[in-house]
């Protein structure tokens, strides 16, 4: 890939940066689902025992990590 | 998140892990479309970083992995552990009713005057209420209302209600004066001599006889004495195929449907029956005939009023042996579709039933059954407790969940539970549940015709 032509530098660039930005709002989908599910919405009964408060303990840790890294990628677009 | 209800339901558990398995499928795409990108970028910081992250989404699709399989594995535990502890409370409510039948003498002789005194009192109590206070005695017959809904909307007193019903031939035997040991051999538990199904034949039998004592005989030997029916084609209509079980049990006959009982929909040669429940709550033999004489033959095994008038409404509508059927029905319309479903002369591919006293019902073979039912409905239990799983068994597939939880009854309603719109919400939750069994029965809707025909049929004894 030449860097010599200003022109074609910057059209690279663009097109990185439209790549990254697109996986980052896929990543945004999904994150907003593992929210949901975190949540359990669209269920109608909440669920309450040792092994229930350690699968939603973990669906939580899930949700955080997967936001982190949507915030990196999103860092990388900037 | 607010917690207030000790709840485990297999469907919401399963629902749970197979949207996590979707999550981890899109996690997966998410990663092959990155990995096109490695090494685009001129910059080698940015893809560095892109190398670092990827590295980290692997991780956490791995724990989202392991997570969904988990609360499979926690749905598939919770179930055994249900049948087994199922099976030890029947055993124990099999010992206890033996020796309710036993001491009945007694124990009528003990608390029957108490019981007698209690349900005067509360009647001369509401009697004079509503004499001299009748708003005070409309508030009294809310507030008791509520308090049934409440009772009988209880999984506890539902299940207490289903444990009792498979031990009621136990408890028959104990007021013959059987010994216990014999009682439990010729038991639902034993060799199945006496049975659950065989009460109700018996309850059944005089009911017939009562109704109509000219024909005492044919009812003794289980006849068709209050099975003869006339049905009348109300109404047709173009149709297209339900898509999920949810809108296939939207389409069972209801209120609204003008005193239609069935509807059958043909899809160029594969039919759709959908039956109703119960509209008549009264025993004998009246014009109706979704009552509770239909209700107890077909418990019992013996030929019913609403079962003849659907299978009257399928030969009408040109159903030949050879057709495939689909049949679905809510509560005495799920007893029949399964009555129906094990004729020699249907050929039934596909069971889906709610709220349907079935459990002592064999799905035949190479049927596909999915019984919807709550743990808060009190109908199923009608039926008994489900059968224990056996190898080599056809099973129906039951989809389990409590439908009341946390909602404030009204007392407007006997069986909120029971309600088909219930059961229509519950249908819609296991749109989530990738279950082989639930799979065989999704694919008989969704390979129907695109265009087919619906008609609509009202039955009356006669």
């Amino acid at each position: 890939m030449s860097t010599d032509d200003p022109w074609a530098s910057a059209h690279t660039a663009l097109s990185m940066r439209s790549r990254v930005i697109a996986l980052a709002h896929d990543w945004d989908e999904i994150v907003r689902a593992i929210g949901a599910l975190a949540r359990h919405d669209g269920s109608g009964v909440r669920w309450q025992s040792r092994a229930a408060s350690y699968a939603d303990a973990n669906a939580d840790a899930l949700l955080a990590e997967a936001r982190s890294i949507r915030d990196q990628l999103w860092d990388l677009t900037s | 998140m607010t917690r207030q209800h000790v709840v485990v339901d297999t469907i919401d558990l399963d629902s749970n892990a197979w949207q996590w398995h979707r999550q981890v499928a899109h996690i997966d795409e998410w990663l092959a479309s990155a990995q096109t990108m490695r090494g685009y970028f001129s910059i080698d910081t940015v893809d560095d970083e892109l190398l670092t992250l990827m590295s980290q989404v692997r991780r956490m699709r791995f724990r989202a992995h392991e997570h969904a399989a988990s609360l499979t594995e926690a749905a598939r535990t919770y179930e055994t552990w249900e049948t087994d502890i199922g099976v030890a409370c029947q055993r124990t409510a099999d010992v206890a009713w033996w020796l309710c039948g036993r001491l009945a003498p007694l124990l009528t002789l003990a608390i029957g005057p108490g019981v007698l005194v209690g349900v005067g009192a509360a009647q001369l109590f509401g009697a004079i209420l509503n004499a001299i206070a009748p708003v005070a005695a409309a508030a009294y017959e809310q507030m008791s209302a509520r308090a049934w809904a409440t009772v009988l909307a209880t999984p506890a007193v539902v299940r207490a209600i289903e444990l009792s019903v498979g031990s009621l031939d136990e408890a028959l035997a104990g007021f013959a004066g059987a010994p216990l040991p014999v009682a439990l051999a010729l038991g639902t538990a034993g060799t199945g001599v006496t049975t659950t199904a065989g009460a109700a034949r018996l309850a059944s039998r005089i009911n017939a006889i009562i109704a109509k004592p000219d024909d005492a005989m044919t009812a003794s030997a289980g006849g068709t004495t209050l099975a003869q029916t006339a049905v009348v084609r109300t109404e047709t209509a173009p149709a297209q195929p339900p898509r999920d079980f949810a809108e296939a049990l939207q389409r069972i006959p209801s209120d609204s449907d003008a005193g239609a009982q069935v509807r059958i929909e043909d899809y160029d040669g594969t039919y759709v029956v959908y039956v109703g429940g119960t509209v008549d709550g009264a025993l004998g033999a009246n014009a109706q005939p979704w009552d509770m004489s239909s209700n107890l033959a077909a418990l019992g095994g013996d030929p019913s009023a609403s079962e003849a008038a659907v299978r009257l409404a399928m030969t009408e509508s040109g159903i030949s042996h050879d057709d495939p059927v689909i049949l679905v029905g809510h509560s005495q319309g799920g007893l029949i579709a399964m009555r129906i479903a094990q004729a020699s002369e249907v050929h039934a591919t596909t069971v889906i039933v709610a709220g349907a006293p079935i459990h002592r019902i064999e799905p035949p073979a190479g049927v596909a059954v999915v019984a919807f039912e709550h743990r808060d409905d009190v109908v199923p239990a009608l039926g008994g407790p489900r059968p224990e799983p056996e190898l080599n068994r056809p099973q129906a597939h039951y989809v389990l969940r409590t439908a009341l939880a946390g909602k404030q009854l009204d007392g407007s309603d006997a069986l909120p539970a029971h309600q088909l719109s219930e059961y229509v919400e519950t249908a819609r939750t296991s749109s989530d549940v990738a279950d082989a069994r639930l799979e065989a029965a999704r694919r008989a809707l969704i390979q129907l015709e695109p265009q087919g025909t619906s008609s609509l049929w009202r039955a009356r004894r006669t």
